[in-house]
């Protein structure tokens, strides 16, 4: 029997309850909450997060805090969070100590830091310290925050400027900027501005770690200021800046364009001589510039070069920004001194999709400029070779070469896209470049005219309207016509055929009219809508002698057909978008004469295009402060009998200058010419700090003049931005410098300097060959080779001067059998302006210094490459002389018996240059040029200038790989200057296709004074290139970063290398 | 107590499986408010919202402290903007609500006015200057400020370098130059008042002045410099019209010359034609015509009318010579051509008075300026606010 209850069945027997029911069944409160708790928390927390960065975006008031929003950043936070297993896998390979001459590596403590970050809106303008590693050693740089809008300072990354001590440069920056915003495609955008000349701050993509963590990835940029100009090469002058358009520097309540109101520029390089144009000039180009009639364009255009402007717009297009250098910012003009032309430095530029403008007209600058057809045309021809060069290639292989370089760091930002800015991507800028190209193209093609011809009784009226892009060139007519008719050019504008319109030259065969000078239709764009359009410029011509006609029409870029519409007859014609290109009148140019005695009272100006002959005998009597100033080509060619003469019309009171200015005046001769008592002169705002001035000319040639007692102006000759030849002449009692070159090359040859109140020759930033002068009883220094200058100085003696001769401001010059005697101090080098960042660096062969009161004095940071130099001791000693053949082949010059001093009879040959040649150079592309550390190599990296090994422990050994085929030459020299610090031995061991063979050396103890080893090489090919440096035994120096003795460690300093070909006659080894 | 305790844990006990069941559904709503776009948009929108309402404490607080200061009750107002001064969180002028900053400390330094603490008055507003050293205002406040409180027989010098301050950034803010004027005139100095009256007529203020033919309107500008000028104004198409306007946005003008440029005719041989116009016959509106022919602005709307004769036919530019006046008032030319008068220097005066035309007070001049919707549009100031 069984009960009820057995009837139920038991636990056992039942189905057993699935996973989720039981699940369900044991599932406690705690449990729920210990699951769910994370999850809840971490979407809380990205609430929190995203209300808290709304929250302080909105502390900001610009266009990027406009766009944000909580949603934005609760996105940008999921996606962060969704990819950090990629970006711990790829940090765990990030290195401070990546040996990569890009990486910027920032060490701020961490308060200091805190302190910068804490708040966006505090600390604006406020210096920190910190260091930055740099080449083994860390130099002292302040920080602060960069950029004024929130894009720089809201998100995890900042932007930052920098600045270092003004003795200790990183690579040749004392201010550099690193920017978070838009890294490639604006390294690209920026960094293709010099493809079109334009002078453009240096830009590079550089990963920054901060305190040994990878912080981010940045565009470097150089900083705008006379430092900029000058590496630029430059002449110091004002730079105009205009970007007020953000929080820091807004003007409230004032009118914001800065093409309206001058106020709101400030310079940023100050151009501090008396004679300088004052910031009011500014305000005369704005007035210009607001002007509406063609007296004001052409003033306007007179203070800008077109072709630059030309350029600057076709680079614009090509990136397709021409909006970012608008009306209230990124404006930077340059007032070049040399000819007070203005030069737009381009800033901030983006790579943009020109096929879809802003919705704004360029700036009012732009505008004008585009109202020039000559402009236009340039513009279009600009961007067509740019095309054709390959610009987009170019920006290809640039961004993309960055991109496979910085790939994990890139990666790294992008992982983190929202919470940095966007750093984009190689593929994405190359390709909106491409299509920049793709449209530019279409736009070059865009050449319609409308075209229309009616009788008007025994004539023809033939009227065109340039519609497109691109202009055209009218060749000619084909005419149905028995005579040949005659085309004419409505030169007036005024509608009607008169006396003054006239007939264009022109050949008639078989039904057609061909022009002997094409007549270019030149096209108007519109700049009054976004960005620019085409526009419209109409031309008349009248065809006397028939009825009808068919125009013969062609693109001025790409010489295809152009396309032609119909007119219609009796349609209004609309004023031209631009000026009409017809209204420029061309001068006939004039020779003036001079002859005879002349005396001038007024200054004489020789426009361009004109030319000044002054004929033999000439004595031209100049009244005080009178001048002659050329912009045309001038041929003052005395005889030596019959000599010019160029003297003040009243005794003591000097005249002003004679001066040649602008390529106008390129290939002037001035021969047997004395000048005598000028004194500088301010003419047409362009100071001449020099009796006689040659300002951006090339092919002068000043040859047996005379120059005798300037007074008053600081330079007796002062080359500038020129090419200029000045051989067998006299400068007697200059009155501050007899000849000073400033960014200028040529010649000065065979010259006497007699009595220079200053320095007889003065360079800055110039390299002309300085060859065979006599100088003596110079004030201050005989040659004074400064600012970056590198000329070749051989045969030169001075004498009885204040210096014999003085290297400065990272000027590297090749002296070679020179004499300098009996002066105050023979040598000098160092760092007298802290904007080169490094002091001379001069190379001294086989010269002589003697009786000197002080044979030479370097300051700390000089530097000097020596080789057969004599009497630079303090204890004298013999020296022997280098043959150094290869030296005196490399400048084309042979020397029978070389000596110390004085070369004696020397012959000019054909210039043997080196087949390959390498001189250290801090820079972002590498850390050694192609040296590869092998053992007990401890340091190998470039730092000021020369490439620094560092070898510890035991023998150090670095090697290149090269490609050097000396068997045509019948073999050749390696030679390298160096200098070593507790090196006993190097080695240079040279690999060839017969075996190596090796050169042993004992560098001289020092770092500052270098010396030349020369490495025979035999006929044969090379492959490799060794150093092997030997340290001295024993303890050698003190480690700065630790304080402790370094066991067997040596430095090699290499500062450049060359191989050299053996010349004919050299014997062959 | 452990009654109690035992009590509510025996009550969870009782109740976890519900619980459980609220709690998970509460994490499954929210986890579908976030997983859902619709529902988020909508909750990361009114989380923006709460922060902006939250953000925007601060007018509201401002709004009361004006408030007070309004019902005169400057001493709680002095209070009140002292508190919010400490606590605002515009410490630069790179601050979003840095204007709102600037009305903080006006508003404190008109209490404290109000309360008769002239040292305190003054120092606030040096602050305001230094907040915003570019902002010209700020100066101007500190000028008038100084010039009310600190002067004595004449105006203090505070006030002078205030002006100065102002003047540098707004070479033509009128009520500046006037101070200067003044505190020259005061001193009977009269070089430094000819040279102030001379830097206001030379400093670069471009104005845009419209003008209309037919369906186009062009903008022109136009240097106020009291100087006459050529200009070419091109029509983006030939047009005809009855009349030529020309609106001067509330500033004075002179018209020498008007000349409407005839467009030619494709394929129509005739010379091109220019109509003059007579700038006597124009019809004008909110200005008053001057014994010697120019055109004095009575009100913001000042603009002149010239008939255009049908024969004109299409136009496609308009040729014109014209001068732009600077607002003046006629004290402070006085003022200034008594100085002119005491240095003995005619050419000077007859130079400034033909680059001068005068309106009948000091309010009118001022507004004249202040009224230009640029000038004021972000200063966050009323034109009454302007003037003080």
């Amino acid at each position: 029997m069984s009960s009820p209850a057995s009837v139920v069945a038991r636990p056992a027997e039942r189905a057993a309850p699935r996973w989720w029911v039981r699940l369900w069944r044991g599932l406690r409160f705690r449990d729920a909450l210990l699951v769910t708790v994370l999850p809840v928390t971490v979407v809380l927390l990205f609430f929190a997060d995203a209300a808290l960065r709304y929250a302080r975006m909105i502390q900001f008031e610009d266009w990027w805090s406009a766009r944000a929003g909580v949603t934005s950043f609760f996105a940008q936070r999921v996606h962060a969070a969704a990819t950090i297993p990629t970006r711990v896998a790829l940090r765990r390979g990030f290195s401070a100590d990546l040996p990569d001459a890009g990486v910027i590596r920032l060490e701020v403590p961490r308060r200091s830091w805190d302190s910068l970050q804490s708040d966006p809106l505090a600390m604006w303008g406020s210096w920190i310290e910190g260091t930055l590693r740099y080449g083994g050693t860390s130099l002292p740089v302040r920080l602060r925050k960069r950029g004024d809008n929130s894009i720089h300072w809201t998100t995890d990354k900042r932007s930052l400027t920098v600045r270092t001590e003004r003795d200790d440069f990183y690579k040749d920056f004392r201010n550099f900027a690193l920017s978070v915003r838009d890294p490639l495609s604006a390294f690209l955008a920026n960094r293709l501005g010099n493809e079109f000349g334009l002078l453009m701050p240096r830009t590079e993509v550089v990963p920054v770690f901060l305190n040994n963590q990878f912080y981010g990835i940045y565009r470097f940029v150089e900083t705008v200021d006379e430092s900029f100009l000058r590496a630029a090469g430059r002449m110091p002058g004002n730079v105009f800046r205009g970007d007020r358009a953000e929080r820091g520097e807004y003007r409230k309540g004032t009118i914001r364009s800065l093409f309206d109101n001058p106020y709101l520029w400030e310079r940023v390089s100050v151009n501090d001589r008396w004679t300088a144009a004052a910031p009011n000039q500014l305000a005369r180009m704005i007035e210009d510039l607001r002007g509406t009639t063609f007296a004001d364009h052409q003033r306007l255009m007179a203070r800008f070069d077109a072709d630059e402007m030309a350029r600057l717009l076709a680079y614009l297009l090509v990136v397709g920004d021409p909006f970012h250098m608008d009306r209230v910012h990124n404006q930077f003009l340059y007032e070049d001194p040399s000819t007070q032309l203005l030069h737009p430095i381009p800033w901030d530029i983006r790579l943009l999709d020109l096929g879809k403008p802003e919705t704004r007209p360029v700036n009012d600058l732009f505008q004008a400029m585009l109202s020039d057809p000559f402009v236009v045309d340039q513009v279009t021809r600009e961007v067509s070779a740019a095309l054709e060069r390959g610009v987009e290639s170019r920006g290809d292989s640039l961004v993309h070469a960055v991109e496979h370089r910085y790939a994990d760091f890139l990666a790294y930002d992008r992982s983190r896209s929202g919470l940095v800015p966007d750093v984009g991507s190689a593929d994405e800028s190359a390709a909106q470049l491409r299509a920049n190209g793709r449209l530019l193209r279409r736009w070059l093609a865009n050449d319609t005219v409308a075209f229309h011809v009616a009788a008007d009784g025994p004539l023809a009226v033939l009227d065109f309207e340039t519609r497109g892009f691109t202009g055209v060139d009218l060749d000619g007519l084909e005419v149905e016509a028995g005579a040949r008719p005659r085309l004419r050019q409505d030169r007036n504008l005024n509608g009607v055929l008169d006396e003054s319109d006239p007939e264009l030259s022109a050949t008639w065969s078989g039904g057609r009219l061909a022009l002997a000078q094409p007549m270019p239709l030149y096209p108007g764009w519109n700049t009054e809508g976004h960005g620019v359009a085409p526009g419209r410029m109409s031309y008349r011509f009248f065809l006397v002698g028939a009825t009808s006609a068919r125009p013969l029409l062609r693109n001025r870029v790409s010489g295809q057909a152009a396309t032609v519409v119909e007119w219609q007859d009796g349609a209004p014609i609309a004023e031209p978008t631009g000026w009409h290109p017809w209204l420029y009148r061309a001068r006939t140019p004039v020779v003036h004469r001079l002859r005879g005695e002349t005396h001038l009272t007024t200054t004489l100006l020789i426009p361009a295009g004109d030319s000044l002959v002054i004929e033999p005998g000439t004595t031209i009597r100049l009244d005080p402060d009178v001048s002659i100033v050329s912009s045309g080509p001038v041929r003052a060619v005395g005889e030596a009998n019959r000599p010019i003469r160029v003297i003040p019309a009243e005794t003591g009171r000097p005249w002003g200058t004679f001066s040649l200015q602008g390529h106008g005046a390129d290939g002037s001769q001035i021969r047997h010419v004395e000048f005598r008592g000028g004194g500088g002169a301010l003419v047409g705002r362009i100071e001449f700090i020099g009796m006689v001035n040659v300002h951006r000319v090339k092919g002068v040639v000043v040859d047996s003049a005379t120059f005798i007692a300037n007074v008053r102006s600081d330079d007796t000759f002062h080359a500038l931005h020129a090419v200029v030849d000045v051989t067998n002449s006299r400068f007697v009692d200059a009155n501050g410098d007899a000849v000073d070159f400033d960014t200028s090359v040529g010649t000065i040859m065979g010259n006497r300097f007699e009595g220079s109140g200053g320095d007889a020759i003065d360079l800055m930033a110039s390299s002309p060959r300085i060859i065979g002068n006599r100088i003596s009883n110079a004030a201050d220094k005989g040659i004074s080779i400064g600012e970056a200058s590198h000329p070749f100085v051989f045969d030169n003696l001075v004498e009885r001067s204040g210096i014999g001769v003085e290297i400065k401001d990272g000027s590297s010059p090749v002296l070679l059998s020179n004499e300098f005697r009996s002066s105050g101090l023979g040598l000098r080098s160092r760092l007298k302006n802290w904007r080169y960042g490094s002091s001379g660096f001069g190379t001294l062969v086989n010269t002589l210094f003697d009786a000197n009161v002080e044979p030479i004095e370097l300051d700390s940071l000089a530097r000097v490459v020596e080789a057969g130099v004599q009497g630079l001791d303090s204890i004298p000693r013999a020296v022997a002389p280098v043959a150094a053949r290869w030296l005196y082949a490399a400048y084309g010059i042979a020397v029978d018996s070389p000596g110390i001093g004085l070369p004696g009879a020397w012959r000019s040959i054909p210039a043997r240059p080196a087949i390959e040649s390498h001189r250290f150079h801090d820079d972002f592309e590498s850390m050694s040029d192609g040296w590869r550390p092998g053992p007990r190599v401890a340091r190998l990296d470039k730092r000021g200038n020369v490439l620094v090994v560092d070898a510890e422990g035991g023998t150090g050994v670095v090697t290149r790989d090269v490609d050097w085929d000396l068997g045509p030459s019948g073999g050749g020299v390696l030679v390298l200057a160096l200098s070593g610090r507790d090196v006993d031995t190097l080695r240079v061991v040279t690999e060839g296709a017969s075996g190596t063979e090796t050169h042993a050396v004992a560098p001289r103890g020092g770092l500052s004074r270098f010396s030349l080893v020369e490495v025979p090489l035999r006929a044969e090919r090379y492959r490799r290139v060794r150093l092997e440096i030997v340290p001295t035994e024993g303890l050698s120096h003190i480690q700065r970063s630790t304080g402790l003795s370094v066991l067997r460690a040596g430095r090699l300093a290499l500062r450049w290398y060359a191989v050299y070909p053996n010349g004919p006659g050299e014997p062959e080894r | 107590m452990s009654d109690s305790s035992g009590g509510a844990r025996g009550w969870v006990r009782r109740h976890e499986r519900r619980l459980t069941v609220a709690y998970l559904g509460l994490v499954g709503a929210l986890a579908l408010l976030v997983a859902l776009p619709p529902t988020r948009a909508r909750l990361l929108a009114r989380i923006q919202a709460t922060v902006d309402w939250w953000d925007d404490r601060w007018a509201r607080r401002l709004a009361r402290g004006e408030a007070l200061l309004a019902a005169g009750r400057a001493e709680e107002a002095v209070a009140y903007f002292e508190r919010l001064d400490k606590i605002h969180p515009a410490t630069n002028q790179r601050h979003a609500r840095d204007l709102e900053r600037e009305r903080v400390l006006r508003g404190l330094a008109r209490s404290l006015e109000e309360t008769g603490r002239r040292r305190r008055v003054v120092e606030t507003y040096q602050r305001l200057v230094d907040f915003d050293s570019l902002n010209y205002h700020n100066h101007y406040a500190l000028g008038s400020a100084a010039g009310r409180l600190l002067s004595g027989w004449a105006l203090a010098p505070e006030a002078r370098d205030a002006y100065r301050s102002v003047l540098d950034i707004l070479p033509f803010h009128l009520p500046a130059t006037r101070g200067t004027i003044d505190y020259y005139m005061d001193r009977g100095e009269y070089i430094p008042v000819t040279q102030a009256y001379r830097a206001y007529l030379d400093a670069y203020f471009v104005h845009r002045v419209e003008l209309r033919l037919g369906s186009e309107s062009r903008w022109l500008a136009l240097s106020a410099d009291g100087r006459p000028h050529e200009h070419l104004v091109t029509l983006s198409a030939p047009t005809t019209a009855e009349q030529l306007e020309i609106r001067t946005l509330g500033l004075s003008i002179r018209v020498d010359s008007v000349e409407l440029v005839g467009a030619p005719r494709v394929g129509v041989v005739a010379a091109s034609s220019a109509t003059r116009l007579d700038p006597r016959t124009a019809v004008l509106s909110g200005m008053e015509r001057t014994a010697e022919g120019a055109l004095r602005a009575v009100a913001e709307s000042a603009s002149l009318a010239l008939p255009v004769p049908s024969a004109a036919g299409a136009v496609r530019a308009v040729r014109l010579r014209v001068t732009l006046f600077k607002p003046m008032d006629a004290a402070l030319w006085a003022s200034v051509a008594k100085s002119y008068d005491n240095l003995l220097d005619a050419p000077g005066r007859a130079d400034a008075e033909r680059r001068t035309l005068t309106l009948a007070s000091a309010a009118a001049a001022d507004s004249a300026l202040f009224r230009l919707i640029w000038l004021h549009g972000n200063l966050g100031l009323t034109l009454d606010e302007l003037s003080r």
